[in-house]
């Protein structure tokens, strides 16, 4: 681990000419002024100019906005309301770097983003029968199991269906770097038609089940031949019914049989229930252990999902299973600002609402033999209404931490509580830490009374991390904020991360004001942003860290509204 | 055929799905289905031979029972209650003589209960290959992009409808290659971009202009390229120029009320093409607090800005038309208008038991409405209230069709509609609506019952050929709704399942060649249990030209 110590620090109070100028003050009625967002996509620093953009506001209406690139590969959404977006690129045949950040970067009206993007793997070979005759029109993919890095992907990754040709050859274009199984035959995530293989079980390259598949380990712009030898065998009948509760809607209820491996899902295969009472049936299962839940997205926009069943498929059919589906859960709460009276806070710009969004991080539960849970529905994340109320909908059960980003400098995440509710087991009117514990949601539940307090007093401080001689900073390197003052330790909202950028520079805003000691080293323990560093799990790497940066000794003190920048580290 | 646009619409609209043929009663007696895949005159062993249920077939998923070839090139597929089938072999590298140039593919089976149906034989022929790569004018492949055949001559037309997955699905790869297999011998014309341009370019997609093989953009002067019977056409290149960003067009939507602007209006974008809507595509964005809406890059052509059909607006409205030629559009308006409400309830024909009446929370009320001008109709569903009541709407100026369907799209309706009154008067060609309209007392009368109704259609002469279409709509005696229709099999045999008792007639029509057709009708009684047995004879030689 590379060791940094603080070389001096200038705790220069007036100058506010650092990189990120102060902000002009807001008003607080909303605008509707339109504006945009502007950016590029490069590779390999020529333009890509099949790419295309999606802006989605992050909001109750998720509608995506999309843009093409000019020649030069620059791009232009316009006439965007206030508020916050994602910005999306795909391009065929190219795929986006990988950024390393685990916090989804969220922009507004003005904002410039900059894309670099790889040529994708390609994944090319023969689909061959027995007796080494071409098997024609089968549908082949390839699914992603380990990241780039070589770490598992919580959710393996199907990419299109590609059929074989006349002579039994496919093409799998546009992989993400990554581990890679490929599989042929079965019924596959999209739906070409009626196709001949659709029952069959699936066979992993080279002529495997998916226990013995080939692990293929693929680089960007590289292309590796995995030919498959077909083996075309019918498997099992997993069957059985699904119900749905009587609604305004008519229940179209889709089923979901995800394989388990070592714990974790793989792959899935959908189908649907036939009539209220007729059931479901899947064909063409291998043996092995399984998921199995309903689910159905109602035209209110609720999803329910039924509570999900391990089986397990061993030499013999699995008949007369029962599925009930109930609401997924939901989260209601408010934003509280809390203003101040401090002089050193007259005039700063105060959070706009509709820049405010809360975001609900499930828990990864390790993989275990016997546990297993639903994936994730839709996005968990919302803005506040224009009262700064907030709705999050169709969450799966699980254990959440809840993480609050606004826009304004010099206000500060103070707290995230909870009212008990009567039916919780606490008593009720008791307000619950939802910073230091996680929200549990169980399926057909709600949380209510969740309130985010946003005070105003924060602080920013920004510098340089310099280097000695000829050295190169590492990538991946964060400068860390641990609270100095022993009661505030356990107070995950003390904790701030930053990236220092290519340059050494680095700005942390936001920062509720008290001592604090700083530290600068790489992301271990993944604690690359907020998000992962002030959740409620990372308890124990908090801690190491606070143990690290109180070794250093390099205090520092940051006062309500105060700007101190031009801060410097020397690397060593 | 007035009742094909509408199909095509629930077509367009249906989702994949599977159905799986289970037993619903074990006491009836199964059927089989058998036949032959034949190449070259001889059997050809291990094709995958599949058949659905009629109508599950439209919904796109549908592989319900499958049986492969044996040595000698024969399939069976037993086990199966009486119904309508279609049958269809899995030979994607093969041309289907039988391919009929419709969907669903395959070839029709009326199966009666407990019978064998024999020789339901499939002819292969190998297919060609058109190969080939498509690069821009700086030599880059042209990557993922959809490739355009178009078959030179009506019999060649018919067979490529056997094109596995589909003719529309053939794209270019990476390296910009693309294959296209299992072509029936003759000409073709080969292409890259089309008129539909907007589909892709909307979402944020450049586009090509359209360019065929080799390199022109007049379809007359494409290089034609013709292949023999599994013959390899190679290096069927297209060299397109480079791709193109398209305008914007902007406007307001605007409250034709009182002026003011709406704001979150999910809305998309209708193409229109010589003259009509021709495709209509969604997901284009929601109208900005000003009530503004935007979309980028469209391609030169014509266009209006409509709401979201189903986006739970209480409105309605589009633009009116605009061109884009060779710059943005802006300061469109398009005005917005409440939606009318249409009210009535459901009626069950005779005394029904209970359980009858609780399966009626099975059937949804189907509304497709016509909007003034458009030719492109949209569905709505809506749910019938315990009591039989239910209300459709907001609904914008036209005429709305009611009719019933199940709440499970995957299933035939179990009810059949009988007649769609209001005030006495039938309703069922539809109901004019204004904006804003109230309409209250419309009466859906359904009927349930377990009659079966099988017939035989035939010339004088003898069998009627397979190829002629035969349209089989059943209807009350002087009510003008079709109660339910199918078409004739392989056989000339066709059959109504689930008929409640009464008095109906089975209208029979023949579309022969030249546009003309034979029309001929018999009244029919049938109760609960009974199959009634009716037969035509049509005399093809007297075949009007249809009315205009």
């Amino acid at each position: 681990m590379a060791k940094f110590t603080l070389a001096f620090a200038i705790a220069l109070m007036v100058q506010p000419a650092h990189a990120q100028s102060t902000p002009k003050p807001t008003p607080e009625t909303a605008t509707t002024k339109l504006g945009s967002i502007t950016g590029r996509v490069l590779a390999d620093g020529q333009p890509v100019i099949n790419a295309s953009i999606a802006v989605t506001r992050v909001s109750a209406t998720t509608a995506s906005r999309f843009a093409p690139v000019n020649d030069n590969g620059d791009f232009e959404a316009k006439g965007l309301d206030t508020g916050v977006y994602r910005v999306g690129v795909t391009a065929p045949g190219y795929v986006t770097t990988p950024t390393g950040l685990d916090q989804e970067p969220y922009y507004r009206v003005g904002d410039s983003v900059m894309f670099t993007m790889l040529k994708g793997g390609v994944i090319t070979g023969r689909v061959l029968s027995a007796d080494d005759e071409p098997v024609v029109a089968v549908r082949v993919r390839a699914i992603r199991i380990r990241d780039e890095n070589g770490k598992l992907v919580s959710a393996p990754e199907l990419n299109i269906d590609r059929l074989t040709d006349d002579r039994g050859i496919y093409r799998i274009f546009g992989l993400r770097p990554g581990t890679y199984v490929v599989s042929a035959g079965g019924r596959g995530s999209s739906g070409y038609g009626v196709n001949g293989y659709d029952h069959d079980v699936p066979t992993y390259a080279p002529s495997s089940t998916r226990d013995t598949a080939a692990e293929i380990l693929l680089g960007a712009a590289e292309e590796k031949t995995i030919d498959i030898h077909y083996r075309g065998e019918a498997g099992h009948v997993v069957s059985g019914n699904a119900t749905a509760p009587a609604g305004p809607d008519s229940p179209w209820i889709s089923i979901n049989l995800a394989r388990l491996i070592a714990g974790a899902p793989d792959v899935k295969m959908s189908t649907y229930q036939n009539s209220g009472t007729k059931g479901f049936e899947f064909s063409g299962v291998a043996d092995g252990d399984y998921l199995i839940w309903a689910q159905y997205a109602s035209t209110s926009g609720d999803t329910l999902v039924s509570e999900p069943r391990r089986i397990i498929v061993r030499g013999a059919d699995v008949n007369g299973l029962e599925l009930s589906t109930k609401p997924l859960a939901t989260v209601a709460g408010e934003f509280v600002l809390v203003p101040s009276t401090l002089e050193a806070c007259k005039g700063k710009r105060r959070p706009s609402f509709d820049e405010t969004v809360v975001t609900l991080q499930r828990k990864q539960k390790p993989s275990t033999k016997t546990e297993a849970e639903l994936p994730s529905f839709g996005a968990a994340q919302v803005t506040a209404n224009n009262s700064g109320n907030f709705v999050l909908r169709n969450l799966a059960p699980g254990q959440y931490g809840l993480e609050a980003r606004f826009f304004a400098h010099y206000w500060y995440l103070q707290s995230i509580t909870q009212r008990a509710t009567a039916s919780s087991k606490e008593i009720a009117g008791q307000t619950i830490d939802l910073a230091r514990s996680s929200l549990t949601l169980r399926l057909g539940e709600g949380a209510t009374g969740v309130r985010v307090t946003l005070a105003e007093g924060g602080a920013t401080l920004s510098g340089q991390v310099e280097t000695t001689g000829n050295q190169s900073l590492p990538a991946q390197l964060f400068v860390y904020l641990v609270p100095a003052e022993k009661e505030k330790v356990d107070d995950p909202l003390q904790y701030s991360a930053a990236q220092v950028d290519g340059h050494g520079a680095f700005a942390i805003d936001q920062v509720a004001p008290g001592r604090y000691w700083l530290i600068t080293k790489t992301a271990a323990d993944n604690l690359s942003s907020n998000k992962s560093l002030r959740s409620p799990d990372a308890h124990e790497a908090r801690a190491k860290l606070w143990r690290e940066a109180e070794s250093m000794k390099s205090e520092v003190a940051l006062k309500p509204c105060q700007n101190v920048s031009g801060y410097s580290l020397v690397f060593k | 055929m007035s009742s094909l646009p509408r199909s095509a619409l629930i077509i367009a609209l249906s989702l994949t799905c599977v159905y799986i043929v289970k037993s619903q009663d074990t006491r009836a007696k199964r059927g089989s289905i058998t036949g032959r895949v034949i190449a070259a005159n001889k059997g050809v062993a291990g094709v995958t031979v599949s058949i659905s249920m009629s109508g599950d077939a439209l919904s796109g998923g549908g592989l319900t029972l499958k049986s492969v070839t044996d040595d000698d090139g024969r399939f069976r597929i037993s086990n199966l209650p009486a119904g309508t089938y279609y049958v269809w072999p899995f030979a994607p590298a093969s041309v289907v003589a039988e391919a009929t140039g419709v969907s669903p593919q395959g070839k029709v089976v009326a199966l009666a209960e407990a019978e064998t149906v024999e020789d339901v034989d499939f002819h292969l022929t190998p297919g060609a290959v058109i190969t080939g790569r498509v690069t821009d004018a700086a030599g880059r492949p042209v990557i993922d992009e959809r490739i355009r055949l178009l078959p030179v001559g009506a019999d060649v037309r018919r067979l490529t409808s056997s094109i596995y997955p589909g003719i529309n699905d053939i794209r270019t790869d990476d390296r910009g290659v693309y294959r296209i297999f299992g072509l029936p011998a003759g000409k073709y014309k080969v292409s890259i971009g089309d008129e539909y341009g907007a589909f892709t370019s909307t979402k944020g997609r450049r586009f090509f202009p359209r360019t065929f093989h080799p390199d022109v953009a007049e379809e007359a002067k494409a290089e034609v390229v013709e292949v023999t019977e599994g013959g390899e056409a190679t290096n069927v290149d297209i060299t397109v120029a480079r791709s193109m960003t398209g305008f914007s067009a902007s406007g307001r939507f605007i409250d034709a009320e009182n002026g003011q602007p709406v704001p979150n209006i999910s809305f998309g974008l209708t193409i229109i093409v010589g003259g009509r809507p021709s495709g209509f595509m969604s997901g284009n964005g929601v109208s900005t607090s000003d009530g503004g809406f935007r979309i980028d890059n469209l391609p030169p052509g014509r266009y209006a800005v409509s709401i979201l059909p189903r986006s739970g607006s209480v409105f309605y409205g589009e633009s009116s038309a605009f061109d884009i030629t060779d710059g943005d559009v802006t300061d469109l308006e398009a005005k917005v208008h409440r939606g009318a409400l249409i009210s009535g309830n459901v009626v069950i024909e005779g005394s029904p038991d209970r359980s009858v009446l609780a399966r009626l929370a099975q059937a949804r009320v189907e509304t497709v409405m016509w909007a003034e001008g458009a030719n492109i109709g949209t569905v709505n569903y809506t749910n019938i209230n315990p009591d039989g009541s239910f209300q459709v709407g907001p609904l914008q100026a036209g005429k709305a069709t009611l009719r019933l369907s199940s709440a499970d799209r995957n299933v035939p309706a179990e009810f059949a509609l009988l007649s769609v009154d209001l005030n006495g008067v039938d309703k069922s060609p539809g109901i004019q609506v204004t904006a804003g309209e109230n309409i209250s007392g419309v009466r859906l009368v359904v009927g349930y019952g377990t009659g079966t109704i099988r017939g035989s259609v035939r010339g004088e002469g003898g069998a009627l050929s397979p190829d002629i279409y035969v349209y089989v709509a059943l209807v009350r005696p002087g009510n003008a709704l079709t109660i339910t229709s199918t078409r004739n099999d392989a056989r000339g045999r066709f059959v109504f399942e689930r008929v409640p008792p009464g008095n109906y007639e089975v209208v029979v029509t023949a579309y022969l060649d030249n546009n003309k057709r034979v029309t001929a009708r018999q009244p029919v009684v049938t109760s609960d249990g009974a199959i009634t047995e009716v037969t035509f004879t049509l005399n093809l030689n007297e075949a009007p030209t249809p009315k205009p």
